[in-house]
């Protein structure tokens, strides 16, 4: 398999809220991945560009700067299945139809997030949208590895609670 | 050894359910050599079973039927079809409760007399009253072991009860602390002390806050006469020609129907599942369901009704650290109808992880406008 990841990022990317998110890259066949091929994503069912649209969307809707892809990636990485290839197929083409409707090439294109999200502002009362959403409330945020990227301390009972390690350890108060 | 019961053993009552009202009644009859059998639709899970983490506890515990509900309210849009978080288990939502034990006060005795008639409610006064009720809320609290009620101590104060407190003494708020609840403070009781661990809501893996499953039920059990038979959901009460229970239908672990006889059957599903199997029961004698002449069993339906604000600060709290229900404000729990509406409110203040903040922050809301308080 052949990695074409763009190296380095343009300016414009860099600058726009984007910068986190701009960075995944279609890289042919079947893969999608960072430019510093840190992760990628296989696909076999739905194409590398659907793919790569629903992780944007993803970022768009629930942005954590601190988040890398990777748990994004995690958190969408079910909808490469025989059973979504019809939603993710209309869903996606809804999504690129609502972006040339805005004047842009497609939703992947558009480089500012603003820009994105007035698109998907156009179409979040669609089952698609909706799915993709709801979806991510647990695929995103119940993944134990982000937990720390929010400060979220899990179970404590393994280490005794927190009797003993700061329940009332506010200091700033 | 545990009780065990025959199917055609007409002598023993049955109850259905073993949550705060079964599973007491269970133990309290059993004390008294009363013979019981206890029908538990869940299974049973001990504290060393409890999972602590939001959503895979939410699995393990819960009564998992979607519900509906209607209406123009928030929850009929954002959640229609969640299950309720009531739990389906040994120790029923005594699992999963937060532990907050409050007295009734007299105005809510007697709301109907007090309010007045309020349009679109179906208001009345209790039978009873504070007075006569006071013996068996000390009973009560002695079993439970509820804080700052005969002798026991508060709870100390998490990081979340002592921004609670500050902000609530700050608006001049006079009556706020760490609340009434059953869970064990000090040393002195039979169970454990809370260790500030969190996840009170996923069932308390110390056994410090009371539920049946560990307290009542085992303590009955040890007498020899209570038999729980779990994953045992009741279908239907039985009856006889002259319109007295003679017993339950019920699907036992294997999904098989069972018939177990009975001389008194004893009602404790909580308030879903209590009316269901009421209508459930219906026959020819009783068509509109059992205990229903009036035709008000599984209407005026109510259960707390909360309205939950929440707080964004501009440095750690870290709420989730120890008890979950931290602090409660009951300056505003008089009944005051110059404020606009009768009866009051308690204000109470609790934690969430994560995962359930994602989900009930601000449902369906997405992008910049709700994400950062969740990276607070």
């Amino acid at each position: 398999m052949t990695k074409h990841a763009t190296r380095g990022l343009t300016r414009r990317a860099l600058l726009s809220r984007a910068a986190a998110a701009g960075a995944m890259a279609v890289t042919g066949a079947g893969f999608i991945a960072a430019p510093d091929a840190a992760w990628a994503l296989e696909v076999t069912v739905i194409t590398p560009q659907e793919m790569a649209t629903i992780l944007q969307m993803a970022r768009d809707i629930y942005p954590h700067d601190q988040v890398a892809d990777r748990f994004y990636a995690v958190a969408v990485k079910g909808y490469d299945a025989e059973d979504r290839r019809a939603l993710v197929a209309e869903g996606v083409a809804a999504v690129d139809r609502a972006a040339r409707d805005m004047g842009h090439d497609s939703y992947l294109a558009i480089g500012w997030e603003e820009d994105r999200v007035k698109v998907l502002q156009s179409i979040e009362d669609s089952t698609f949208f909706q799915t993709v959403r709801s979806g991510l409330v647990t695929g995103l945020y119940n993944q134990k590895a982000v937990w720390p990227l929010f400060g979220y301390e899990g179970e404590s009972f393994s280490q005794g609670g927190y009797i003993e390690r700061g329940f009332d350890d506010i200091d700033w108060l | 050894m545990v009780a065990k019961f025959d199917l055609n053993d007409d002598s023993v009552v049955v109850i259905i359910g073993t949550g705060a009202g079964g599973g007491t009644l269970a133990n309290e009859l059993a004390q008294k050599g009363v013979k019981v059998v206890a029908l538990e639709a869940g299974g049973r899970y001990l504290p060393q079973d409890y999972i602590n983490d939001e959503w895979e506890s939410f699995t393990q515990l819960a009564w998992l039927d979607a519900r509906t509900t209607s209406g123009d309210w928030r929850v009929a849009k954002d959640f229609s079809g969640l299950p309720a978080w009531i739990v389906k288990a040994v120790g029923g939502t005594t699992t999963h409760w937060a532990g907050a034990s409050l007295r009734f006060q007299d105005h809510e005795w007697k709301a109907r007399t007090t309010y007045g008639e309020v349009a679109g409610a179906s208001l009345l006064d209790w039978p009873i009253d504070a007075t006569e009720m006071a013996p068996w809320y000390e009973k009560a609290e002695e079993k439970l072991g509820v804080t700052r009620t005969g002798g026991r101590p508060g709870l100390p104060g998490n990081n979340n009860y002592k921004v609670f407190e500050k902000g609530a003494l700050a608006l001049g708020y006079q009556n706020v602390h760490t609340g009434n609840m059953a869970i064990v403070s000090d040393d002195s009781q039979a169970r454990t002390m809370c260790q500030q661990t969190g996840f009170c809501f996923q069932g308390c893996k110390w056994g410090a806050k009371w539920s049946t499953a560990y307290t009542e039920i085992e303590e009955g059990e040890a007498t020899e006469n209570l038999e729980v038979r779990e994953r045992s959901h009741v279908a239907r009460i039985l009856h006889d020609a002259a319109g007295k229970v003679t017993g339950v239908e019920y699907f036992d672990t294997s999904g098989a129907l069972q018939m177990q006889k009975a001389r008194i059957v004893c009602v404790a599903g909580n308030s879903f599942e209590s009316p269901r199997l009421l209508l459930n029961s219906a026959s020819s004698m009783f068509p509109q369901g059992l205990a229903n002449s009036s035709g008000q069993v599984g209407r005026n339906y109510m259960r707390h009704t909360t309205g939950s604000v929440y707080a964004v600060f501009d440095r750690p709290v870290r709420m989730w650290r120890g008890t979950t229900m931290a602090g409660i404000v009951q300056d505003e729990a008089r009944h005051d109808p110059s404020r606009g509406f009768v009866g009051g409110y308690e204000l109470e203040t609790l934690a969430l992880g994560l995962p359930f903040m994602a989900a009930f922050l601000n449902p369906g809301a997405w992008g910049r406008s709700c994400t950062p308080a969740l990276d607070a």
